[in-house]
């Protein structure tokens, strides 16, 4: 191309043109390394959401729990509003000074302080407490009827550092924690003191399964442990060839359990593997089991319905049905599945064969939301004293911003949405 | 799109590591330097467009001296130089350019193979180009008792060592590429100058902060890069030690104290205002070069200032006495 003078003085480089040039480009680089690094503790892990019930003296009432990042809330699930805060002297609505009520809503300080593990329930006195553990592994006890603790410092563990994103497990005695780097520990339930602590390989990210007093433990070391809950003595161990972060599923005197080689394990409860069935990509979730049906999905988007009563024969399965992983435990209602995946949708699915369920316009029945999902779905049903006409199906997301969306089983209805506030 | 560059990365990444023992560090160390002897060749071409720019300077210098008043005539003197010297002014950029998306997918790729949560491991799935992989997940990320997913400030304390050695090669690095600073006639360093001084001093000083969160498997990442391309310009030729040592005081070539006779600085004065004086550039006089004489005091005397310097201009008399 030909430029004409007055183009090319412009164009030109001169001494001061090229080395502004080069600091916008160190500086470029450097906003672009700014920007990719960083601790982050946001977008470390995904919420934690149960539903659960609280009782202010004779008045049961049910919610929505749920933890991610600074905040453990609850939520009403027939509106999708924040649970209001009541008094547990007369059960009454509280309000602020304005007369606006008061919701439930658990908050501390600190970047490090979030909140990834979903708390446990249970109750001193007759009055319900929760037990909460941050990513960094301070303990919080939180009066369920005063929860507005701001500024709290929690408990350590002792001699122990470093994260949790496991969901704690606890019995009469004491909890049990997994935590990130390695091991699983005990601690008294009332001092928190450690009473044993159990070594794997690498980092416990699931849940510990609790049965009859034995501890079922998966770690990313590859090995699925089972140890005694009251000393944290080894019972067997077993490799299941490669990490694991899904809390077993019991059913039926077998354990259910997958891992990132590729397969879901039937397990027997002296550590045996009984059957095994290969899945095309890496499993993290744990299965669903309906009607000796075993139901889950795996990170390449692909979902399988196996027969536990023939081998984990393959009854359905339906290979890339979304396009991001399916971490979630599927969930199964009567005669349908819902499988939510990371590209942020919903599918509804026949439970007999697979296929889409056909919505009133003839298209797959799918739901789109504005942000990855990989939280499990939660049901919602009448029985559940939740003041609604028909079961709903609670998806959780990464975003704050739109945080729950609650969807109608029958025919995916939006009923509400919840955003943090 | 950008998975077309880091699947492959990770997935080199987690092979390096499984032939290595399970050593996380040996392999971003190895696949660090093996990145940059592949790009080598643009790094050297960025080198070359840059040794030849830096030559070009003192007749740029000329050029807009002579043309400050011209900027049509100067834009096209330079476009000339340029052609003669067959050089695209731009030359340098655009292998850095290409080389920064390289960059930043070594260092996605070390962020992910990592994967030190459970969104980063998630986001691992499906990355690996090649079969059998999966059994390596996840990497072993303890070194000498260094979490290599954590920060410095979270590790044990001689895990600070690092974010300083991220400074020092960084400050290394960034000197040692400096071209050297003509000194200023007036005194004053120029804007240019100025801006190249607070880069060289600034970046390293962001780096070691910034290394203080990163993980410390990225600054292990950062600190063999930055060793890599000293070795690079040092086999080019190109590394300038002197700049990395700028800050120490000077000597003379005879280790001698720089301050020199009355005589001499004289003759030296005398020498530079009859250069300048050929370009029309300044119009310093006599009496200028007297009142710069008086005014330095410690300067030796006429009688032990015996051996002027060479004049870099018209040979001017001096008196010299004779022994009796």
């Amino acid at each position: 191309m030909i430029l004409s003078p007055n183009v090319r003085s412009n164009l030109l480089s001169n001494r001061s043109l090229l080395t502004r040039r080069t600091v916008l480009l160190v500086a470029l680089a450097l906003m672009l390394l700014a920007a990719a690094c960083g601790p982050a503790p946001l977008g470390t892990s995904w919420p934690a959401v149960s539903l659960i019930q609280t009782s202010c003296n004779d008045q049961t009432s049910t919610s929505i729990l749920v933890a991610y990042n600074e905040f453990i809330v609850q939520v009403n699930p027939a509106d999708g509003k924040g649970t209001v805060l009541l008094d547990p002297q007369d059960c009454q609505p509280r309000s602020d000074e304005n007369g606006n009520p008061l919701v439930w809503q658990y908050k501390v300080d600190g970047a490090a302080r979030q909140f990834f593990s979903l708390p446990v329930q249970y109750q001193v006195d007759g009055k319900d407490q929760f037990l909460a553990i941050s990513w960094d592994q301070h303990i919080y006890e939180i009066n369920a009827s005063a929860p507005r603790s701001t500024g709290a410092e929690g408990t350590t563990i002792a001699g122990r550092t470093g994260h949790t994103v496991a969901d704690l497990v606890m019995d009469d005695q004491r909890i049990y924690i997994g935590l990130n780097s390695k091991d699983v520990v005990a601690l008294d339930r009332d001092t928190f003191d450690v009473v044993w602590a159990f070594t794997t390989e690498h980092g416990v990210w699931s849940k510990p399964l609790l049965d009859n007093g034995t501890l079922y433990i998966s770690s990313l070391d590859h090995f699925l442990y089972a140890v005694d809950a009251a000393s944290g003595d080894l019972q067997w161990k077993l490799d299941l060839n490669g990490a694991v972060t899904a809390t077993p599923v019991l059913h039926n005197g077998r354990l259910y359990i997958s891992s990132f080689a590729r397969k879901v394990f039937e397990v027997s409860l002296a550590g045996e593997i009984t059957k095994d069935y290969a899945t095309d990509d890496w499993v993290w979730g744990s299965p669903s089991i309906v009607g000796d049906i075993l139901y889950i999905g795996d990170l390449g988007g692909s979902v399988y319905a196996l027969d536990t009563t023939n081998g984990l024969s393959e009854v359905w399965k339906r290979s890339k049905l979304a396009a991001g992983a399916i971490r979630a435990t599927p969930l199964v209602y009567e005669d349908r599945v819902l499988v939510a995946a990371r590209d942020q949708k919903v599918y509804w699915l026949n439970r007999d064969d697979g296929s889409s369920i056909i919505d009133s316009e003839g298209a797959p029945l799918v739901r789109e939301l504005p942000a990855q999902i990989l939280s499990d779905l939660l049901l919602i049903r009448p029985e559940d004293q939740v003041d609604i006409a028909e079961p709903y199906v609670v998806v959780t997301t990464l975003s704050t911003g739109q945080l729950m969306a609650a969807y109608t089983l029958d025919n995916g209805e939006n009923k509400w949405l919840y955003a943090f506030q | 799109m950008w998975d077309l560059i880091l699947n492959p990365f990770i997935t080199v990444l987690t092979l390096l590591y499984s032939v290595f023992g399970n050593s996380a560090v040996m392999a971003i160390v190895l696949f660090t330097i093996a990145v940059r002897v592949i790009m080598y060749p643009l790094s050297a071409q960025q080198m070359r467009s840059s040794k030849i720019m830096q030559e070009l300077q003192p007749e740029m210098k000329r050029l807009q001296d002579k043309y400050k008043n011209d900027r049509e005539k100067l834009a096209q003197e330079q476009m000339r130089l340029y052609r003669e010297k067959g050089v695209n002014p731009l030359g340098g950029c655009l292998p850095l350019l290409i080389q920064f998306p390289i960059w930043i997918g070594l260092y996605q790729a070390i962020n992910h193979a990592l994967a030190a949560t459970p969104l980063q491991l998630i986001d691992l799935s499906g990355r690996f180009l090649v079969s059998g992989l999966d059994q390596l997940v996840p990497l072993n990320n303890v070194w000498i008792g260094m979490d290599l997913t954590q920060a410095p400030t979270a590790n044990p304390s001689y895990a600070l060592v690092l974010p300083a050695l991220v400074l020092v090669t960084t400050y290394v690095q960034s000197k040692m590429i400096t071209p050297p600073q003509q000194q200023p006639t007036d005194g004053q360093p120029s804007q240019a100058q100025a801006m190249t001084q607070s880069m060289t001093t600034v970046m390293p000083i962001m780096m070691g902060m910034f290394s203080l969160s990163f993980s410390v498997g990225l600054s292990i990442y950062f600190i063999v890069s930055n060793l890599v391309s000293i070795f690079q310009y040092a086999w080019n030729g190109q590394a300038k030690w002197e700049n990395v040592f700028s800050f120490l005081p000077k000597k003379s070539a005879a280790g001698a104290p720089v301050i020199s006779g009355k005589r001499t600085l004289k003759a030296q004065l005398e020498a530079e205002k009859s250069a300048a004086a050929k370009v029309g550039f300044s119009s310093v006089t006599a009496d200028d070069v007297e009142e710069v004489v008086e005014s330095v005091p410690v300067l030796k005397s006429d009688a032990e200032d015996k051996e002027p310097p060479k004049s870099r201009g018209p040979k001017t008399k001096t008196k010299t006495k004779s022994a009796k």
